[in-house]
């Protein structure tokens, strides 16, 4: 193992180019919403063509970009921590503590995915519809959605697998770069570099 | 059980985890030694159907706009402009923080946003007019809150989706509350700079030709307002629908300035779906909790054991708000929303209180939770930007800021009807 870091910091880099480019993918996803809904709204209210079924796939859209976006959230370190007690440790113990949230990150997720999973299977297998006007076959938005919560329990696993190889080598610091808490709270609005700054 | 759950839950979020999975695995475990029933095979469903939402839509819409107009640099003019309009009180620019967090959060869901925004082009001005720093940094923690409060909010939406109020009716009932707020906050720093001169800083100079030039910077957060909370009174659209046209409105904005481009598109997708994912996946974990407590009887067991505190209504709602501060210290705001909200607002309207109200004087003591050390985000946010100095300047400054929105909640249990009027002399009762 020891002898092959770049493959695990390869591995690393690669969940975090697939996530950022899911996020990006979301973030296009929620334009492309923004203006379809702005367009239903506004022929509703004049008296045009109605699209039709806007709300069902508003749902759809928010519930996959959401899941496509926990990777990111992730490997970017976004999740909220409480790290007052965090704070008064030693070195040794808090990366004993990074380790504890990241296994408990993998641990729920991995467990959600499975069911998530489970659930657009057998909708697959069942040929499940949606119970609306447009009877939406269940098992494509959910599949989708199922998919970001793999994708989430493969970028923990990577950043698990960076983490360990840092920390086998005794580089504590940069391992807390992978799997340390973050910025506080609701995710840094303001990331450095930014073109307002 | 209510007691093992809730240390196990405080337990496992003081290590540190991530709020979202120490929700789920307090779930887990609640499922695996709480019943018999195999609940783990309904954890798709309970996920599927807390996801597949047409409301929640507008959380990550609120939190794009905030990008938007904060990347396309109309942030900065409206803050120039509010300084030529507002640096001529006690207190000088410290005015234009309030007014400009209170204009920002008016185009943007999030404290968190609106802090670090203003704070952003703010910081300058300290060194540049002599301010008092903590309570300038305190200005700015304080004024961020008001991003919840003033409508839109995704704090709103949050409980409105979880208590099953209206949206609208909730956005009404922050509007007066929010502006009233943010003049107290003015008030208290105009008096606090009379009383100590040299808090005030220099005065600002400035002409009625600069004001009047600077006045069209101020139109495009006002569009926006416009755009995203005036539409549903009109009838034009739901609360989504609005929040989808805000995001129109910021992007045409944003074009208007000459900023728009794939970059910055990009950077604020990242930016979006880092917050809004964090924000859902913990409204997906609490949910989900939610219901395993709820069929374990568990949420009816912390309702009965309240009333049998035999305090009387006012009692009890004391002592929520007390448990609110106290849980402020230690938890982020939307954690305290989604946990507590499917407990409590049943308990509040079995007391007899109107669940629009309460959601008015929750999202306040959510605004001090927000900058109550030692988890006050918007604290870490102001000295995030900062860059200098320690976080007790900002705690220090901030303080005096959460006895101003006590007052508030005390004015709202006084007078409930500062936040019931607007949306009863829209909607009827």
């Amino acid at each position: 193992m020891n002898d092959s870091p770049p493959l695990s910091l390869r591995i690393y880099r690669s969940a975090e180019s697939l996530s950022r480019g899911l996020a990006w993918v979301g973030g296009a996803a929620l334009i492309v919403m923004a203006f379809v809904i702005t367009a239903e709204a506004l022929l509703r209210r004049f008296g045009g063509p109605l699209i039709g079924g806007v709300d069902e796939y508003t749902a759809y859209v928010f519930a996959i970009t959401m899941t496509w976006g926990f990777a990111y959230t992730a490997i970017s370190r976004g999740n909220v921590r409480i790290d007052f007690i965090y704070d008064l440790f030693p070195p040794g113990i808090r990366i004993a503590l990074d380790v504890l949230a990241w296994a408990s990150m993998l641990f729920f997720f991995a467990i959600v995915a499975y069911f998530a999973a489970d659930l657009a299977w057998s909708a697959f297998q069942g040929g499940d519809r949606a119970r609306t006007p447009l009877r939406t076959l269940l098992w494509v938005p959910q599949g989708l959605w199922a998919l970001g919560f793999v994708v989430l329990v493969l970028a923990l696993l990577a950043m698990g697998a960076r983490a360990l190889v840092l920390l086998r080598r005794g580089e504590r610091d940069a391992a807390r770069q992978i799997i340390g808490t973050g910025g506080h709270g609701e995710g840094d609005a303001l990331p450095q570099g930014d073109p307002a700054r | 059980m209510i007691g093992i759950s809730l240390s196990a839950l405080l337990f496992i979020l003081a290590l540190s985890v991530p709020v979202a999975a120490a929700l789920g695995v307090l779930t887990l475990l609640l499922i695996q030694f709480g019943t018999q029933v195999p609940l783990e095979r309904m954890i798709g469903d309970m996920a599927w159907t807390s996801m597949a939402s047409d409301k929640l839509v507008a959380i990550p819409f609120f939190i794009l706009m905030g990008e938007l107009v904060l990347r396309s640099g109309l942030a900065e003019k409206m803050y120039a402009a509010l300084v030529e309009w507002l640096s001529w009180l006690p207190g000088g620019t410290m005015h234009a923080n309030i007014g400009s967090c209170a204009l920002f959060a008016a185009t943007s869901g999030s404290s968190v946003a609106t802090a670090a925004t203003i704070g952003t082009v703010a910081m300058p001005q300290i060194e540049k007019n002599g301010y008092d720093e903590p309570l300038f940094l305190g200005s700015i923690a304080a004024g961020g809150t008001l991003g919840i409060l003033i409508p839109p909010s995704v704090g709103l939406i949050v409980y409105g989706v979880l208590a099953e109020v209206s949206i609208p009716r909730l956005y009404l009932a922050g509007m007066i509350p929010g502006f009233l707020l943010a003049a107290l906050f003015s008030l208290f720093i105009a008096v606090v700079c009379l009383w100590q001169r040299e808090k005030g800083g220099r005065p600002v100079r400035t002409t009625w030709a600069a004001r009047i030039a600077l006045l069209p910077a101020l139109l495009p957060p006002l569009f926006i307002f416009t755009v995203v909370v005036l539409t549903i009174y009109m009838g034009i659209a739901t609360p989504t629908e609005a929040a989808a046209f805000g995001v129109v409105a910021a992007l045409g904005l944003a074009a208007m300035t000459g900023r728009l481009n794939l970059a910055m598109l990009r950077a604020a997708s990242e930016g979006t779906i880092r917050t809004s994912a964090m924000v859902v996946g913990i409204i997906l974990a609490a949910l989900v909790l939610n219901f395993v407590l709820a069929f374990l009887g568990i949420s009816r067991q912390i309702t009965d054991t309240i009333f049998a505190l035999d305090l009387g209504p006012t009692g009890i709602m004391l002592a929520i708000v007390v448990l609110y501060l106290i849980l402020g210290c230690f938890l982020e705001g939307f954690s305290i929303v989604i946990i507590t909200v499917p407990i409590i607002v049943p308990l509040v309207i079995e007391l007899g209180y109107d669940p629009i109200w309460f959601g008015i004087v929750l999202t306040l003591l959510l605004e001090a939770a927000l900058i109550t050390p030692p988890i006050g985000v918007n604290l870490y946010v102001v000295q995030s930007v900062r860059e200098r100095g320690g976080i007790l300047d900002v705690i220090r400054g901030s303080w005096p800021f959460v006895l101003v929105m006590l007052a508030m909640v005390a004015a709202l249990f006084a007078a409930p009807g500062l936040a019931l009027w607007l949306p009863e002399f829209v909607y009827g009762s």
